[in-house]
């Protein structure tokens, strides 16, 4: 299900909506039946006590933070779906925000309800429209790390920051082999106190997962933020720009795995084709020309 | 889809013979589909031979204007005392040919301080490769990034069809040439070089200035043709510690940026002896006058650590040298207007790394010097 919009406006709105190309409303109980009466997916807002809060996708350049790595921090919000968060609410999201966030909700495959602003109501919808045009079947998580989590906070920082330096992990209940590392905290290899700095602590995971190993790398951005998945016998990339400056111009991403083909979706931009794309070392090399917000490779 | 057969070749045998005894020196992974060249540019033909010519008018000190014909006579002299043509024109055509495309790599980082590879020193070196047989649409002025160089203005300057350029997006670097290393926990751990660089230019004249680095302790030659070829450089010295010591010269030593480089001819016109690359405080500028030619970095830049230090002394400055945190200024403001704060440790010994990895000689006792005075 696509991303729906939680709205407030009166029903003289709905023009802009449905110009907008946006036909799911989460709406109040009172004005339920007017909004589908004009031909609105809608659905009463009640059904939010069911949806868990998320806050808006973005970076905060809070220099107390970021300066520690000279990396800005990224609010991203997969380690919520990771942890097995179906569907997300996005509280409050602030004017130019909600095109990432119908983005980001729509690559991990979660049903959500974004509290838009009125200005940003073209973009979420133009968003959307993306979306649609990107083939959706089951997808299955791709890591190479599994993270035992136990709910603690030290778990939770720990999550937020192994997705913010993408490295790849998928929850577990407890160690999988099959995966290259486990991480549990307060075990013998992970002890909690290492835990509490969280910044250290995706670099001891990173340290120990090698740079070579890692299912996914990329260079020439620190603001994008990427995971992998399975759709049938493709691998697929989804690739979100958090930057608050726009466009990046072109990054180079690594996949393990070696593959002979490259087709790509890229928001906002014509773009079809990656460029320079390269196997080598058991990974597969390429260049994404740009990203506005939301570029999906699959490789075959 | 272009699948072009990859070599992948590695510096760490001889980054290790140059870091003996270091044991601070990162784990370098270098990349390129270019095999080294039995004679590389760097240190080319002249490996140790150095020519500095002097002139008091090159440059007037209060308005800082560049006598373009005093820059002629100096250009023509030091090229031809370099080689030992008696025609500078033959000099040239040791270099260069109608079959070449030329790079000319400008120091832009000072653009708003005149602290820049002066334009009508660039306009001159096109004049020249034009009058050896290359075409001025096969010459490129070039910078890593746009917007300083595009401060100076070269089209204002240079022969009609020289191009300016540079990468403003990633499509604009080599993703075969790179060097992978993880300094300080970064994790975007590869350096891409130009891909106009690898791909289009047969070679590359290196025209760096004189100035002061808070990092490297000194930039020239190796500097501005390592940071300035290759992308995401800066990450070697966001700590007081850096990595400036074994970076530039391991940039320097990949091909084909080695093979390329065929010449450098130091702008010193004007220079900067604290508070550098960037700096813009007119306290700090000063006036070498004076352009050195030569083929082999290392030597030039061997010199300009003494014509900076020599400048800083005079200054009553601390030295080049000196790697204390005495005075340490983490954010710049202090370092700006205090000669005696470091912001990093200066890694001075920079020219020194790159001399062990062969890229040219720095024993002064072996650096044939000559010195040309022009009225």
């Amino acid at each position: 299900m696509l991303p729906g919009l939680h709205w407030a406006g009166g029903l003289d709105t709905a023009s802009r909506l449905s110009d907008a190309g946006i036909e799911r409303l989460v709406v109040t109980p009172e004005s339920l039946e007017a909004w589908k009466k004009v031909g609105f997916s809608a659905e009463s807002d009640a059904v939010l006590v069911d949806y868990t809060e998320v806050g808006p996708p973005t970076v905060r350049m809070e220099r107390s933070i970021a300066a520690a790595t000279s990396v800005p921090w990224v609010e991203a919000n997969g380690w919520h779906f990771l942890r097995g968060v179906k569907f997300a609410r996005y509280r409050e999201v602030p004017d130019g925000l909600a095109a990432l966030a119908v983005a980001e909700a729509f690559s991990y495959g979660v049903d959500a309800v974004i509290d838009a602003a009125p200005e940003d109501i073209i973009a979420f919808g133009e968003m959307l429209q993306f979306v649609r045009g990107i083939d959706r079947g089951p997808e299955e998580t791709l890591a190479d790390i599994g993270f035992v989590d136990d709910g603690t906070p030290e778990t939770l920082g720990a999550m937020k920051l192994l997705e913010r330096r993408n490295l790849m992990f998928r929850v577990v209940e407890r160690p999988d082999p099959s995966l290259d590392l486990n991480v549990q905290i307060g075990g013998e290899e992970f002890p909690r106190e290492e835990a509490a700095n969280p910044h250290e602590f995706a670099t001891q995971v990173r340290r120990r997962l090698t740079d070579e190993r890692r299912l996914l790398r990329i260079f020439g951005s620190n603001v994008v933020l990427g995971h992998v998945t399975s759709v049938g016998e493709a691998t697929r990339v989804h690739l979100l720009n958090y930057g608050p400056r726009g466009t990046v111009a072109g990054l180079r991403v690594r996949v393990e795995g070696a593959f002979t083909s490259a087709r790509l979706a890229s928001f906002g931009t014509d773009d079809e084709d990656v460029v320079d794309l390269r196997v080598r070392d058991g990974g597969t090399e390429f260049t994404v020309p740009q990203i506005i917000l939301y570029a999906v490779i699959d490789l075959d | 889809m272009e699948r072009r057969s990859f070599l992948q070749m590695t510096a760490l045998a001889s980054a290790a013979s140059a870091a003996k005894g270091q044991s601070d020196i990162p784990d370098y992974r270098v990349f390129t589909t270019y095999p080294r060249s039995e004679n590389p540019g760097m240190p080319g033909p002249y490996p140790g031979r150095v020519v500095r010519v002097r002139s008091n008018r090159c440059v007037d000190e209060v308005t800082e204007t560049v006598d373009v014909p005093t820059v002629q006579q100096m250009m023509a002299r030091g090229m031809s005392s370099l080689t030992g043509d008696r025609d500078p024109r033959d000099s040239w055509r040791r270099f260069f040919s109608s079959e070449d495309t030329v790079g000319i790599k400008i120091n832009s980082s000072g653009a708003r301080t005149q602290m820049n590879s002066r334009p009508e020193v660039v306009a001159e070196i096109c004049e020249r490769l034009i009058e050896t047989g290359v075409k001025a649409s096969e010459i490129f002025v070039h910078e890593r990034l746009s917007a300083q160089m595009a401060e100076i203005h070269y089209e204002d300057y240079v022969p009609d069809g020289v191009r300016i350029e540079s990468a403003p997006s990633y499509l604009g670097f080599d993703p075969d040439v790179f060097v992978d290393v993880n300094f300080f926990g970064e994790d975007d751990t590869r350096s891409f070089m130009l891909r106009m660089s690898t791909e289009r230019f047969t070679k590359i004249i290196n025209v760096p200035n004189m100035k002061d680095h808070g990092a490297s302790g000194v930039t020239g030659c190796l500097k501005n043709v390592a940071y300035g070829e290759f992308n995401n450089v800066a990450r070697s010295h966001r700590h007081t510690k850096t990595h400036t010591l074994s970076y530039i010269g391991t940039l320097c030593d990949v091909e084909p940026l080695r093979s390329k480089t065929v010449l450098q001819i130091m702008d010193g016109l004007i220079g900067v002896w604290h508070g550098g690359p960037f700096s813009r405080n007119p306290r700090f500028r000063f006036y070498p006058k004076q352009m050195v030619f030569g083929t082999d970095p290392v030597a030039i830049d061997r010199l300009l650590i003494d014509v900076i230090d020599d400048k800083r002394k005079a200054e009553g400055a601390i030295s080049v040298w000196d790697q204390s945190m005495k005075v340490h200024d983490a954010d710049g403001s202090r370092w700006n207007i205090d000669p005696d704060a470091n912001r990093f440790v200066r890694e001075t010994g920079h020219i020194e790394y790159a001399s062990r990895l062969g890229l040219g000689v720095y024993d002064l006792e072996r650096i044939d010097l000559e010195e040309i005075q022009i009225s």
